[in-house]
């Protein structure tokens, strides 16, 4: 799969030189702009329009009048008349142009932001979590999601621009063409060639870019190792520093050797080119013009220097255009991926009967893997009744957590089916039946937001909110007062504000814990809850979940088999089936896994017994 | 007024300073860069302003064609040999390039090696470190600068020469904006910056949020919870935020650069035209040429100008660049190698006597006292917190001590020679990092030289109870870890890592042996396998262990329990057991519920 990754990364010129899905692709783009921002377009047409018509008016029009008007001998006043007609069609121009780049473009990209970005998190918050797990899929994403505020954005410049470049080529040539015919052709025909060879650089550049990535990551990485924190510590022992040096020697070695090798190729080419477009416009057209300007005379001043500046007005932009051709495709690319993302269709879709309090939840031959890999659930049958404590134990890996993540839903069963109170879970409503249980995961995270919005897992509305919030915290033993500046509107973390409060991992847990028990449902689960705690937080943590819990449901996880051995039942797990079932006394009788992994623990423990009597 | 002479000051010495690197790098490097611009600019300046001049003078002149054809030809011929050669010199300059950001960076990957740990907790000092690595490349954009200010200094000469002889009169017209520059420009720069400043403040904030709807690690609460409502409303408001900032500042800007524009085109290149003709027209002293020359060149040069001026402006930027660089290249550092230190030989003896650090003005370690034993192990304990770590780091000379000494046989660890003296330590952290490289040099820390560290390689593996799992790849122990930039590397579990990072001490077989206990969840069987390689690996030497839980303290020969940097409790595990304190507390309270079970089995 890694394989059919790189491969594919390595193609997109195929995708890239097809005219017909670039100009699909736009089109479905500019529908979105349409729908967020309707006058975009109308106000956009308008400017490029009034450009492209000022262009051939100042450059051309106007400059043909005044040397025509010098070398006929013109009166000066008429001149003079001319020119503050003109200077008052720059001012209205201007002012219009620079509104559109400086205020209007920026607010209607925010206005189109608004939009696009509300209804762009709403569909990846409704992907599956698979998708996560399938990384050709989640690269993509991620692309879309980030890009999309940048690359609509230069989309709209970039469509400007093109706009106004095609209508002016297109008064240009015009005017060229009513002067000399062989002059429009020559120059239509170099930028031909200066497009063909554009192309041809475009390609052995991508190809040194798509070598240099790979030698630039490398470097990147033993730059990252150096300056990284984590990695500090390991740098300062052994002799790896000298080592990861001589690495990035050959880094720099192989960067050369890549310049040598394709500067052969880039050298001629920029020559050839640069001979066959720039230089014969510099010189052959010039030339040209002159022999005309002296040989023909009805060739005046005017002609002469609207030919010289027109030839390479339209030179310059019609190799723009190439520009934005490749521009174009380059957007298109990402549309494809935007499309894909926008498209994707949920596997775990809502049912519609909302769901009710807890009574029972029970597994029916439940299997589960990963993209079709091995099952990491296998076979799993399993009820639990309402008030009943159950422990998952096992080694790592054998598929604990996969299981919670089946029972909420995160993942739906490959075979089998999770009946919650008798019930198919699929038949519920997605939100309610996840509001019904409470889970804590071991990589549980926190947002940057307050503290009563990560406790609460929602906005705060009212008091009563606040007052939840707190019982919550309390409950997972969190010191409030020592740690919270502003209470309960303490904001987390200092990825949003400076001023944000970082806290520990183990009261991190703490704030995860809270978040369950400020739901109040009566099926909650705990996977490792306890891990980032040191054993005196966590006998306390232990003694306050089971005095809270006494009237409620739990599905505990822990390597700790002391804290686990209080359930009502015990599952042993071993690759993904359960392998041995019972209360901890029945388990230990039965002298299987459960009893060799409680023994080994407790044996560390042993002559305290000894020590005892 | 003072802070700006600095300013300038500091902005020529570290362009200066750099320039002087780079010169000393290759001195035909900076040569040719410095021809490759004057040349250019000369070429240009003769195939376009000065041809039309001289081609159009002429021929109202009444001179001959062939004059004019040979005036272009020749320029012609002297055009393509420039463009030959400056697409030489641009792979030479990309070639030198390359070379001089590898040489720049390796200086600074040397020194980020040997500064103290110390310098990683400073945010000031690992920002404009972490910056000086990462941009190193724009430090060297000075050569980038050097060629376009000579560019545009020799265009503004020869342009300004030209006019001169037209008329000097164009020139006062051509500086216009570039006084409006002058008077205004820092100004708007302002305004500028401090948008941007805004901006990037909101956007920050925006990219957060965004990165929450998309990274995997919020993927959980986002899908149980109904975080994504706070989230979203945070969005609205940056908009709303973003769209003031557009609103208030787009206006002002708008405006100057409407002025600027309004000065350039109607001030500048209408005035220029209005006073050509009257000089042509009126008073017959202008030939068609030069008139020619004039209005298509006017914008032209004052252009130039504002660009020669703003050179400096963008050596400016430069020169931060450079001072990152500059402050972390010249940054002394507090604990240094010290060449002619002791080596130590064999040790048998490791103490502190009478520690004391600080941290963030809050001491961490207070007075502490322990001694260790060759062959014997000796166990730290306590809570999160309790500055067990830190007394590692200071053992390793990653920080130094405060107040006290820490002594190996005798003699203050300060005078030893750091790198001696930190390779008779073989060390597991909590947070043990794997590098991208084979898992040989993975164990060994540095390059395999011959069959016999293949050798060391695979049996340290064995020892360590992970060479199974190596084995079984494709490549064997020659494979890449994680999958960084080999998409066919090897991705270890939390586990597999862990018996690797022990894998690295019996390679190293180091008469010290320091190892900090992993808080994270371990299942029972792996965590007993863990326990079975620490005492594999110290038999025999100075051990010191850090324990979060207490069951490996019981196999310590001597335990020390420590609280809020002090170490509060001292003894054997039985003789703690006997004092009934913290340690007895703590130990009971995990001991508890499985010494119930062995009652009943």
């Amino acid at each position: 799969m890694i394989f059919k990754r790189s491969k594919k990364l390595n193609t997109p010129k195929k995708e890239k030189s097809n005219i017909f899905l670039t100009v699909k692709n736009t089109a479905f783009m500019f529908k979105y702009v349409f729908k967020y921002t309707p006058m975009f377009f109308w106000i956009t047409v308008f400017v490029a329009t009034t450009n492209a018509v000022w262009q051939v008016l100042s450059s051309i029009v106007y400059i043909k009048y005044i040397f025509d008007a010098i070398e006929t001998g013109k009166a000066f006043k008429e001149i003079a008349i001319v020119t503050g007609v003109f200077a008052l069609l720059i001012v209205v121009v201007n002012i219009l142009n620079k509104w559109f780049w400086n205020v209007y473009i920026y607010r209607i990209q925010l206005k189109l932001q608004e939009g696009m970005q509300g209804e762009l998190y709403m569909k990846a918050r409704s992907l599956d979590q698979s998708c996560y797990d399938n990384p050709e899929f989640y690269n993509d994403f991620v692309w879309a999601i980030r890009e999309s505020d940048g690359r609509v954005w230069s989309m709209m410049i970039d469509f400007e621009n093109f706009l106004a470049g095609i209508l002016s080529s297109v008064g240009v040539l015009s005017i060229l063409w009513s002067m000399d015919k062989l002059v429009a052709l020559i120059c239509c025909t170099v930028s031909v060639v200066n497009l063909l060879f554009g192309m041809l650089r475009n390609k052995i550049n991508y190809a040194k870019q798509q070598e240099n990535q790979k030698i630039i990551r490398k470097g990147d990485y033993i730059k990252r190792v150096f300056y990284l924190a984590e990695y500090a510590k390991e740098i300062r022992q052994g002799n790896i520093s000298e080592h990861l040096e001589e690495e990035y020697t050959a880094v720099l070695e192989s960067k050369v050797s890549l310049i040598k090798r394709f500067a052969k190729k880039i050298v001629p080419l920029n020559v050839v080119s640069s001979l066959l477009t720039n230089k014969l416009l510099e010189f052959g057209v010039m030339g040209y013009l002159v022999v005309q300007y002296v040989v023909n005379p009805n060739v005046s001043l005017g002609s002469f220097s609207v030919g010289v500046t027109a030839v390479f007005n339209l030179y310059d932009r019609l190799t723009s255009i190439t520009y934005f051709v490749t521009r174009f495709n380059e957007h298109s690319l990402y549309v494809e991926k935007f499309k894909k993302f926008l498209n994707y269709e949920p596997k775990v879709v809502s049912g519609i009967i909302p769901a009710n309090d807890f009574e029972s939840l029970e597994l029916v031959d439940v299997k589960f893997s990963y993209n079709g890999e091995d099952d990491v659930i296998d076979n799993v049958n399993l009820k639990i009744n309402k008030g009943e404590k159950i422990a998952f134990v096992g080694y790592n890996g054998a598929g604990k957590t996969t299981l919670i993540k089946v029972i909420m839903r995160l993942y739906d069963v490959t075979s089998g089916v999770v009946l919650y109170n008798g019930t198919d879970i699929k038949e519920y409503d997605l939100s309610s039946y996840r509001n019904k249980i409470g889970a804590v995961f071991q990589d549980h995270k926190l947002f940057a937001a307050t503290v009563a919005e990560n406790v609460l897992g929602d906005t705060v509305e009212n008091e009563s909110d606040y007052m939840t919030a707190k019982e919550a915290l309390e409950i997972a033993d969190f010191p409030i007062e020592q740690k919270l500046k502003n209470g309960l509107d303490t904001i987390l973390t200092k990825e949003y504000s400076k001023e944000g409060t970082e806290l520990s991992g183990g009261e991190q847990q703490k704030i995860a814990i809270a978040r369950v028990f400020a739901k109040k449902c009566d099926l909650m689960i705990l996977d490792e809850p306890s891990s980032a705690l040191d054993p005196i937080a966590e006998y306390k943590l232990n003694q306050a979940i089971t005095e809270k819990t006494k009237d409620k449901t739990v599905i505990f996880i822990s390597h700790r088999l002391s804290t686990t051995r209080m359930a009502d039942r015990i599952y042993m797990f071993d690759n993904g089936k359960i392998i041995e079932e019972g209360n901890h006394e029945e388990l230990i009788n039965k002298n299987g896994k459960y009893a060799e992994m409680f023994k080994i623990q407790a044996k560390k423990y042993e002559n305290e017994k000894a020590s005892k009597h | 007024m003072t802070d700006k002479k600095k300013n300038l000051r500091k902005t020529i010495s570290n362009n200066w300073f750099m320039l002087k690197l780079i010169a000393n790098f290759s001195k035909t490097y900076v040569g040719i860069e410095i021809f490759r611009s004057i040349a250019g600019s000369l070429c240009n300046f003769f195939s376009f302003t000065y041809m039309y001049k001289y081609v159009l003078n002429t021929i109202q002149s009444g001179g001959g064609l062939k004059d004019v054809l040979t005036y272009i030809v020749t320029m012609f011929i002297i055009s393509v040999a420039y463009m030959i050669f400056d697409e030489i010199a641009e792979q030479y300059h990309l070639k030198k390039s390359a070379q001089i950001e590898s040489f720049l960076q390796k200086e600074m990957l040397k020194k980020a090696a040997s500064v103290e740990l110390a310098c990683f907790d400073d945010p000031d000092f690992y920002d404009a470190y972490s910056k000086a690595i990462e941009q190193s490349k724009q430090a060297q954009y000075i050569m980038w600068h050097l060629d376009h200010g000579i560019w545009s200094i020799v265009n503004v000469v020869s342009m300004v020469t030209l006019i001169v002889t037209i008329h000097p009169v164009f020139i006062i017209m051509a500086l216009i904006p570039f006084a409006y520059n002058l008077l205004v420009g820092k100004k708007k720069n302002n305004i500028s910056f401090e948008r941007n400043m805004k901006r990037m403040e909101t956007s920050r904030r925006a990219n957060y949020v965004r990165r929450s709807f998309y990274l995997s690690d919020y993927s959980k609460e986002m899908r149980l919870t109904n975080m994504y409502r706070v989230m979203l409303s945070q969005m609205k408001e940056n908009i709303k935020e973003l769209d003031n900032i557009a609103k208030t500042y787009g206006y002002k800007l708008m405006w100057f650069e409407c002025f600027a524009q309004f000065i350039s085109e109607i001030v500048v290149y209408c005035g220029s035209i209005l006073l050509a003709s009257f000089l042509a027209l009126v008073k017959f002293v202008l030939p068609l040429g030069d008139c020619f020359v004039v209005i298509n060149s006017i914008t032209n040069l004052s252009g130039s100008f504002a660009w020669a001026s703003h050179t400096l402006i963008r050596m400016d930027e430069n020169s931060k660049y450079i001072d990152n660089y500059r402050r972390f290249i010249e940054y002394e550092i507090k604990i240094p190698e010290n060449e002619n230190g002791l080596i130590p030989n064999s040790p048998e003896v490791l103490e502190f006597k009478n520690v004391s650090f600080s941290y963030n003005n809050k001491k961490v370690v207070d007075n502490v006292n322990i001694c260790a034993r060759k062959g014997e192990k000796i166990a730290i304990v306590g809570h999160n917190g309790a500055g067990k770590t830190t007394l590692v780091k200071l053992l390793l000379r990653m920080y130094d001590v405060d107040d006290g000494e820490i002594l190996l046989d005798g003699k203050n660890i300060k005078d030893y020679r750091l790198s001696a003296y930190r390779s008779s330590f073989g060390t597991v952290f909590q947070d043990y990092k794997m590098f991208s490289l084979p898992v040989t040099e993975n164990v060994l820390l540095r390059k395999v030289t011959c069959d016999e560290d293949r050798r060391i390689v695979e049996d340290s593996l064995k020892r360590s109870d992970v060479y199974d799992r190596i084995a079984n790849t494709e490549k064997g122990i020659d494979s890449i870890l994680t999958k960084e930039f080999d998409s066919h590397g090897e991705v270890l579990s939390g586990g597999e890592a862990q018996k690797l990072a022990f894998a690295r001490l019996f390679a190293m077989d180091p008469p010290i042996i320091i190892l900090d206990e992993p808080s994270s969840a371990l299942d029972p069987i792996a965590e007993d396998k863990m326990y079975k390689n620490m005492f594999e690996v110290s038999e025999g030497k100075i051990a010191i262990y850090i324990s979060h839980r207490l069951s490996a303290a019981r196999m310590a020969d001597m335990v020390y329990m420590m609280e809020n940097g002090k170490v509060i409790e001292k003894g054997t595990h039985d003789q703690l057991l006997a004092l009934n304190g913290k340690y007895a507390d703590m130990w009971h309270m995990q001991a508890e519920k499985y010494v119930e079970s062995e009652g009943q089995l």
